[in-house]
Formats: structure tokens, C-alpha cells, sequence
């Protein structure tokens, strides 16, 4: 068989489609997916920036809180010292300025992942870089967010903690151990899971497109 | 006020745009689906695919070259993001929670057309959809621009994908089919 005869094969669907569309449900579903998108990245993001500002506040209401009323706050408390040292507020201050620091990453995160998106073209190939740029920006993201994210945010909650467990008039031993253990237990499954996610998923995706994008380079493959 | 006033007027005409593209073009896409996803279920969830990557690339829509030729490209991509995902859940099969879009309303009268996907499903994702652009008239320079390579490379494919269909041929029939 000639192409010709392969082409009028094909153009015979022209005539009689093999299918039907129901345009309304179609509208009701291309809506419902364009919100769902949208909205699912959005709010990983704004979920991390809202606990970095909420965590940042509280720790500075708390500094601010023991500096105004220390002695008056503390009595109205079981078990607390009589009054909280300069180094308390300051370890309080130091936490809040590192959610707050936390908040500001994510933010900006947010944004350079948006202006990659915008900067390639929608044939095939743009299409392939732009996916290929996103695997990138994710695997540098899942290695970054582990010691520009994580770390500092680990270190706030053990300022934090820390700080409530010296606030107490005799501070058990065992809770310095407990809350340390904690700390670098979750700080610990935290990497390796970031870790498993670049070795499982994302490194996986980035050499499949990079053959993909290698195949349309060389016309001998 | 005025900023959402001059939104909602936004989205009616994109609604406009949108209804107006499916309804030409909307046999285009049938192809594209029908090339790409083998069961009901796939080519329910890749229309929809299409459909809504569609709807969105109307804002980025600047006429620089034909509506279907856009198109194409845009179902094109979404093809073949759609065929990465699907394979990591191709056992993960769910039952449709709202009406179905697509329904299909007739096998192809010429059993060669069956035949013809079937050839076309075998390919890679640039034979594949080169063949596609090809056997649906678009110039070399327009397949080009769709896929992201130059004229020359698409001149090599092409000639390559024929010769390889007419081999085919050639050994159904031998086989007496």
C-alpha cells in the first residue's frame, strides 16, 4: 500500500468521527481539573509559608511576653523558674527570626519555580525542557529545603523546646535526652525520605526525559 | 470590583474560544487520543487531559501560527505527559465518578484504519506523533515548530516512518491479510 492510499484511509474519519463529545460535561470537568491544579500547588506552598509565619509570631509574642511580664507570667505557671534569663528571650527571638527566615525561602521558592515555568517554548522539545527544568528545580529543591529549610527549622524547634525545658525550675535530664532523640529522629526520617523521593521518583523522571530529549537531537537514534 | 468584573469577562470569552476550538477541531483530538490511550477508560481520562490543557493554553494563544497546528502541539504534549503518568498507574484503574465526554459512536468502517493506529501505537513518541501531523497534511516546517526540531531532521523521520509503513504492508499482505 502507497502512502497516498494510507492517507485517504485516514482522512476517511474526517467524514465519520469515531466518536461523540458531551460538551457540557466536558466544560463542568476542564473547570473542575484547572481549579484542582492550580489550587493543589498553591496550597503546599502557602501551607509551608502560614507555618513559618505562625511559628515565627508565636515564638516572638512568647519572647516578647516573658520580656514585658517574665516574673508575673512564670508564678502563674506550675513548676516554672521565678524569672527567665536574657538568653531565654534571646534563644526565642533567634527561633522566630528563623521561621520567619523559613517563610520567606518557601516564598521565594515559589516564585522561581513559577518563573521557570514561563521561560520555554510550546513545541515538543520546549515542552520536554520545561519538564526537564521542573525535575531540576525539584531535585535541587528536595536537596536545598535540607539544609537551608530543615536544618534552620530544626534548630528553631530545639531553641524552642530547649528554652521551655530551662524555664522549668528543675529541668529532668532525661528530658534533654528525650527531646534531642526526638529532634534528630524526625530531622533524620525527614532526609532520608527527601532522599528516597530524588532517588525514587525525580532522578527516574530526569532520565526518561533526557532520553526522550537525546532522541529528538540525533536523527540516527 | 472592576478588576473582577474585567476576570469574569476574561473567562466568558475564553469560554467562547474554547467551545469554538473543540467544536472544529475537536476530530483532531479524537486522533491524538485514539493513537495514544488503548482502553475506554484511558481515552476517557486523556480527552479530558486534552481538553483541560486546551482550555488553559487559550490565554497563551498569540496566532503566531494556526489554531489546529497549536492545538495539535498542545495534545501533542499533553500526550505524552499523560502516557509517563499513566504507565506508573496503569493498574490503579478507577471506576468514573461523572458523566462520560467521550462516546464512541462507530468502528471504522475500513478495518485498515484499525490497522493504521495499531502501527501508529507502536512507534515512539516522535515517530508517533510526527506520523500524526504527517498523515493530517502539516508542512515539514510546521511539524518542525510542533515537535522542536529542525525541517531536515523531520525530512529524515519521515522518510524512515514511510518506508517502514510500506514494509508493513507489505507483510500483512504477504501473510494474505
Amino acid at each position: 500500500m502507497e502512502f497516498s492510499e494510507m492517507k485517504m484511509i485516514w482522512d476517511s474519519q474526517n467524514q465519520e468521527p469515531l466518536y461523540a463529545m458531551n460538551e457540557g460535561a466536558l466544560q463542568a470537568i476542564v473547570q473542575r481539573k484547572k481549579q484542582e491544579s492550580e489550587r493543589c500547588l498553591s496550597r503546599c506552598f502557602a501551607t509551608e509559608i502560614t507555618i513559618g509565619m505562625i511559628c515565627g509570631a508565636l515564638m516572638f509574642l512568647c519572647a516578647v511576653a516573658l520580656l514585658v511580664s517574665g516574673p508575673a507570667l512564670l508564678a502563674a505557671l506550675p513548676r516554672m523558674k521565678a524569672a527567665a534569663s536574657l538568653w531565654d528571650v534571646l534563644a526565642l527571638v533567634t527561633a522566630g527570626g528563623i521561621w520567619f527566615y523559613y517563610s520567606a525561602y518557601m516564598y521565594l521558592a515559589r516564585k522561581r519555580q513559577q518563573r521557570r515555568v514561563e521561560t520555554f517554548d510550546s513545541s515538543l522539545r520546549g515542552n520536554l525542557e520545561r519538564a526537564l527544568s521542573q525535575t531540576d528545580f525539584q531535585i535541587a529543591l528536595a536537596r536545598d529545603i535540607v539544609w537551608w529549610g530543615l536544618v534552620p527549622v530544626w534548630l528553631a524547634g530545639a531553641l524552642w523546646v530547649g528554652t521551655l525545658l530551662q524555664l522549668k525550675a528543675a529541668p529532668p535530664t532525661w528530658a534533654y535526652v528525650v527531646m534531642a532523640a526526638l529532634l534528630i529522629g524526625s530531622l533524620g526520617f525527614v532526609v532520608v525520605q527527601k532522599q528516597r523521593s530524588i532517588t525514587n521518583r525525580f532522578e527516574p523522571r530526569k532520565r526518561e526525559l533526557e532520553s526522550l530529549r537525546a532522541k529528538l537531537a540525533d536523527p540516527q537514534r | 470590583m472592576a478588576q473582577m468584573e474585567v476576570r469574569m469577562m476574561e473567562v466568558s470569552e475564553q469560554s467562547r474560544i474554547f467551545d469554538e476550538w473543540l467544536s472544529r477541531h475537536k476530530g483532531l483530538l479524537f486522533k491524538v487520543v485514539h493513537a495514544y490511550s488503548f482502553r475506554s477508560h484511558d481515552r476517557e481520562d486523556l480527552f479530558q487531559e486534552i481538553a483541560t490543557q486546551v482550555w488553559n493554553s487559550i490565554p497563551r494563544f498569540r496566532a503566531e501560527s494556526s489554531v489546529s497546528t497549536w492545538i495539535y502541539r498542545v495534545a501533542l504534549n499533553t500526550a505524552l505527559a499523560w502516557s509517563r503518568k499513566e504507565r506508573k498507574h496503569r493498574e490503579q484503574t478507577q471506576p468514573l465518578d461523572h458523566e462520560p465526554v467521550l462516546r464512541e459512536t462507530s468502528r471504522a468502517k475500513d478495518h485498515r484504519l484499525g490497522w493504521l493506529y495499531e502501527q501508529i501505537g507502536q512507534f515512539d513518541h516522535v515517530d508517533r506523533s510526527l506520523t500524526l501531523l504527517l498523515l493530517d497534511g502539516y508542512s515539514y516546517r510546521e511539524m518542525a515548530e510542533t515537535v522542536g526540531i529542525s525541517e531536515s531532521y523531520v525530512g529524515v523521520r519521515i522518510n524512515r516512518i514511510k518506508t517502514h509503513l510500506k514494509n508493513l504492508t507489505k507483510e500483512e499482505q504477504h501473510h494474505g491479510v
